[in-house]
């Protein structure tokens, strides 16, 4: 399944050119810097990049959970209604109830002196006025349904009493109490064990049709994007790169950035042979983003064009594909030949 | 549990003996006499003097008379003032009421008015409102409590009193008034107005640190995920704080509550000194002075064992607020 | 805590940060604090009033005015008024920062060099000392500070010595602790580790090597100490207990005024008013201290 084939209907997200700037004692720094991006009903996207780009700033930007430092730009149409403009009050009545988030920790984003029952059947008490005792009842069959063995018990523990992958499936369990029409995915699986990875994954795609909603997933792992993905949105330092499906963004990659990360990737097809490439350098800190292209001072492709002019996302051949580079084009036919 | 248990209250003992021990030996290595006191008048009476030296056992090796103490204090006898010869258990009784009163009021304000002031400063940080509770917790820290009392006393008793203010204006300065109490501590009839100068007094210094724990510590909390994953379920903003800030916040603030109620017995004795209450405090203030030794050091051994149990509820209380506290697990170095 | 990170190949990581840069970092950040330099400016000022006693004031603070009794503050050559029996209020105030201040350093200093030496020792060398001295402490804290202070007030009798060495003895557990949990945890530190390789004397790793990690805190509740000796001694001058009557002690002159709360409020409100103002200061200084002082909070 990709993009295109549920491409009819409007969207029931569309964020436009979409900025987050914060106000620091050093002057003012551009966190997300121009993002547009449309989810539809069922779809996985996934925002891709390292640490600093700006993936997880925009999405606690479209929840409105930014701390009043930030100031955010753009639009975000959510059912026709502008997230970015929303009162507290509706923003609240959504969150939770149409759009869910699931955090990168699950230790430290549970509440330490609460029961998870009780955090699970938080949110229905609130968004779907349960009792406590409904709440309860339902919280089970979440547990259950996110494959938490003994969920009538373990309803009654409390977060430090769960292994890590557990304690991942809980937050998932309360992110789709109220089977909401969108999840964002923060890193689900960064802070856990390699072999748990996978069974978060495979729960949060089972779910995902269960309950029939979109997911954004956020991460910095390209094999975490590989099987679960529709569409794939790669940012550097606050700006998009790339954007395409997920064959076009893994085997007609446009964008050096992408190709560096995909090289820096183990890859179980290969035999071995292939040398992990790291990409040199770090990203750069957002207040001295480099002019011109951001990646230049990374890139092994760097001409001189790339130090003095910031590439605009550009068409790449195939539909839906669109990359920043101002060699776009070159590269994504030697990958294609590739 | 119950082995936790157990084990705390054994180990309290271990302290309380500890404590009295210590207390026990630094009186009687004392240079003054003690018959000399029991005498009065009567001291160059070297005859009097032996048969008093002979009743008290003072004339016993020093261990014997820490051994027949201990003994004592073990059946639950306190010994007697070598002032006035009354009971010590007696002035216990008769004081401890008074001071437990005073105490418990104090209390309900430290943790009212200390929890509120520290969220609102914590909520509305940075803004001219915390600045006036950061300025007026360390005012409040730094002014004795005695001087406190007596501003109370000037400004509610003396002023109104002077500038013939009605009566129902006026705050009584001295004593414990009416001592009308319904259910051991509600007042009743004016009982209220003798209290509640030196229940703020008693209180002044706790408020303050309570307030500065809290706010420190909500702040710290307020940066912690599960409250992004509470605003994140649709929480409205007081619940937030409430629910999941405030039940993490109050977890240290409960041990300082314990922990300070060593300073809160510092400050009593001077608080019920100021007010002529008459509490444990007032009479072990009265008692330093005239060296009554036997008063000191009973009443002493009966604040330090109130002081250990109320350090022991705190632990409890920990555990039941922290679940990943595991009583047992941890007792001991705590 | 972000800590800014050192790019790998930088050799910036392996030398020490230099101790005057570290100083005039701190003084710097002090300087941002307007209560702490305020603070510290009040301080000054006490111990230039009190060096100058007798060049400030015209009246002896014992001496009696029979003439001049009951004065209100303003009146004449009495700035601050007299007192019932025609002390001069002003005097009795000044040469009562003496007091204060010798206690409040005289005990904040030993009470921290007594503090500091048992809490390295018992963290250094560990075993039977080392749970011996702590159980020791935790009893001691397990008795109420004031009636422990009380009991050694009753050995050492009252005056000024005797309350100073009182709360010496009473004010070196915290500390003593600090200290001590500080030298456990460093002791097994690679730096430890390659000063005993090198030979170096023990006092010299525990003093030269050790010690300076321990600085912050310890010069912080040097200073929160000072503020607290001069409260405890006023309050046990309060009590009857502290100096001795010709002494003039803040406390003791709250105590003998206090039945003038009615008729002569200031001989009650301008001690109790330099006892605030004192304590407030060190406080102020103290906190200063903490954020100037404390790694994390410095850009």
């Amino acid at each position: 399944m990709t993009a295109t084939a549920n491409g009819g209907g409007d969207p029931l997200l569309s964020v436009q050119d979409l900025t987050v700037a914060f106000n620091t004692s050093s002057g003012t720094v551009k966190a997300v810097n121009g993002i547009s991006f449309d989810v539809r009903r069922g779809d996985v996207l996934a925002i891709v990049g390292e640490s600093g780009s700006g993936k997880s700033v925009s999405s606690l930007a479209l929840m409105g959970l930014l701390p009043s430092s930030a100031t955010i730009g753009g639009q975000a149409l959510w059912k026709g209604r502008d997230l970015l403009s929303l009162r507290d009050r509706d923003m609240r009545s959504l969150r939770g109830r149409e759009i869910a988030m699931i955090f990168q920790d699950p230790l430290s984003a549970l509440n330490p002196v609460h029961r998870v029952g009780r955090q699970v059947g938080e949110v229905l008490r609130i968004h779907e006025g349960l009792s406590g005792r409904a709440a309860r009842r339902r919280a089970v069959e979440l547990l259950d349904l996110v494959g938490i063995p003994q969920p009538e018990r373990r309803v009654n523990n409390y977060p430090h009493e769960f292994s890590g992958g557990m304690r991942q499936r809980v937050m998932i369990a309360m992110a789709i109490a109220c089977k909401p029409d969108l999840v964002i995915a923060d890193e689900p699986t960064t802070a856990l064990d390699v072999t748990v990875q996978a069974q978060v994954l495979e729960v949060l795609t089972s779910i995902k049709d269960e309950i029939d909603s979109a997911i954004i997933l956020i991460t910095h792992d390209l094999g975490v994007v590989a099987g679960m993905a529709d569409s794939v949105l790669v940012m550097y330092a606050g700006r998009q790169v790339e954007r395409g499906t997920t064959d076009q963004v893994f085997y007609e990659t446009a964008h050096p950035y992408t190709e560096g990360l995909l090289a820096s990737l183990p890859r179980m097809d290969s035999d071995g042979a292939v040398e992990l490439v790291p990409i040199p350098g770090s990203p750069p800190s957002l207040q001295r983003i480099p002019t011109g292209c951001a990646f230049n001072p990374r890139c092994r492709y760097v001409q001189d064009e790339c130090r003095s002019d910031i590439p605009e996302l550009r068409w790449i051949s195939s539909a839906h594909h669109q990359a920043a580079c101002h060699f776009a084009d070159e590269l994504s036919l030697a990958g294609a030949r590739a | 549990m119950t082995t936790y248990i157990v084990r705390r209250v054994l180990q309290l003992l271990l302290v309380v003996w500890g404590a009295l021990t210590i207390i026990f030996f630094l009186f009687f290595t004392l240079p003054g006499d003690p018959t000399e006191l029991l005498l009065g008048s009567e001291k160059a009476n070297p005859v009097a003097r032996e048969l008093v030296a002979e009743r008290y056992g003072l004339n016993d090796p020093i261990l014997v008379q820490y051994g027949n103490y201990l003994l004592r204090v073990v059946t639950g006898d306190l010994g007697e003032s070598f002032k006035d010869r009354t009971s010590v258990n007696e002035v216990l009784e008769r004081t401890l009421l008074a001071s437990l009163r005073l105490g418990f009021w104090a209390l309900v304000f430290e943790i009212t008015l200390g929890i509120a002031t520290g969220i609102y400063s914590a909520v509305r940080k940075y803004s001219f409102g915390d600045s006036l509770v950061t300025v007026s917790t360390a005012a409040v820290s730094a002014i004795p409590v005695y001087v406190l009392g007596l501003l109370f006393q000037r400004t509610f008793g003396v002023l109104p009193n002077q500038n013939g203010f009605p009566s129902w204006l006026q705050l009584p300065t001295n004593g414990i008034g009416p001592d009308t109490w319904f259910l051991l501590v509600i007042p009743t009839g004016d009982q209220w107005k003798y209290l509640i100068l030196p229940a703020i007094t008693l209180a002044s210094v706790s408020t303050a640190v309570v307030a500065r724990i809290t706010r420190t510590t909500m702040i710290d909390v307020e940066k912690a995920d599960y409250m992004r994953t509470a605003r994140a379920k649709g929480l409205s903003e007081r619940s937030v704080l409430v629910g999941h800030g405030l039940r993490n916040a109050l977890i240290p603030v409960v041990t300082l509550i314990a922990i300070d109620i060593g300073t809160v017995i510092g400050v009593a004795i001077l608080t019920e000194t100021v007010f002529n209450w008459p509490g444990i405090g007032s009479r072990i203030a009265r008692a330093i002075p005239q060296r009554d030794f036997s008063i000191i050091l009973g009443l002493s051994i009966a604040v330090t064992l109130l002081y250990a149990l109320a350090n022991l509820l705190a632990d409890l209380l920990y555990a039941y607020l922290d679940p990943r506290v595991r009583l047992g697990a941890k007792g001991v170095d705590r | 805590m972000s800590l800014p990170l050192l790019p790998a190949t930088s050799d910036a990581a392996l030398t020490l940060p230099d101790v005057p840069g570290f100083w005039s970092d701190a003084w710097r950040q002090y300087r941002r604090n307007r209560l702490a330099v305020t603070g510290l400016v009040f301080i000054v000022l006490l111990i230039i009033l009190a060096i100058f006693a007798p060049v400030i004031t015209i009246y002896d603070y014992e001496a009696i005015n029979t003439d001049d009794r009951n004065l209100s503050p303003l009146s004449g050559d009495h700035w601050f008024g007299t007192d019932n029996v025609g002390h001069d209020v002003f005097s009795q105030i000044v040469y009562g920062i003496r007091v204060s201040l010798l206690v409040g350093f005289m005990v904040a200093l030993f009470s921290t060099i007594l503090g500091t030496l048992l809490g390295a020792v018992s963290g250094y060398f560990g075993g039977t000392l080392d749970s011996v001295l702590m159980r020791l402490v935790d009893m001691f804290l397990a008795i109420p500070y004031i009636i422990l202070t009380v009991a050694f007030i009753g050995v050492l009798g009252r005056g000024l010595n005797a309350v100073i060495i009182a709360l010496i003895l009473t004010g070196w557990f915290v500390t003593a602790r600090v200290v001590r949990a500080i030298f456990l945890q460093l002791k097994e530190q690679e730096f430890v580790q390659a000063a005993r390789a090198l030979g170096y004397s023990r006092s010299r790793i525990m003093f030269r090597h050790i010690l300076p990690n321990a600085l912050q805190p310890i010069i912080v509740y040097a200073t929160l100490s000072v503020a607290g000796a001069i409260l405890a001694e006023a309050a046990l001058s309060f009590l009857a207990i502290g100096v001795l009557p010709p002494t003039p002690s803040w406390g003791l002159l709250v105590a003998e005024n206090k039945g003038l709360l009615a008729t002569l409020p200031h001989l009650v409100f301008f001690p109790g008013g330099a006892i605030f103002l004192t304590v407030l200061a060190f406080v102020f200084v103290g906190d200063g201290l903490r954020d100037a002082l404390d790694p994390r909070l410095r850009g």
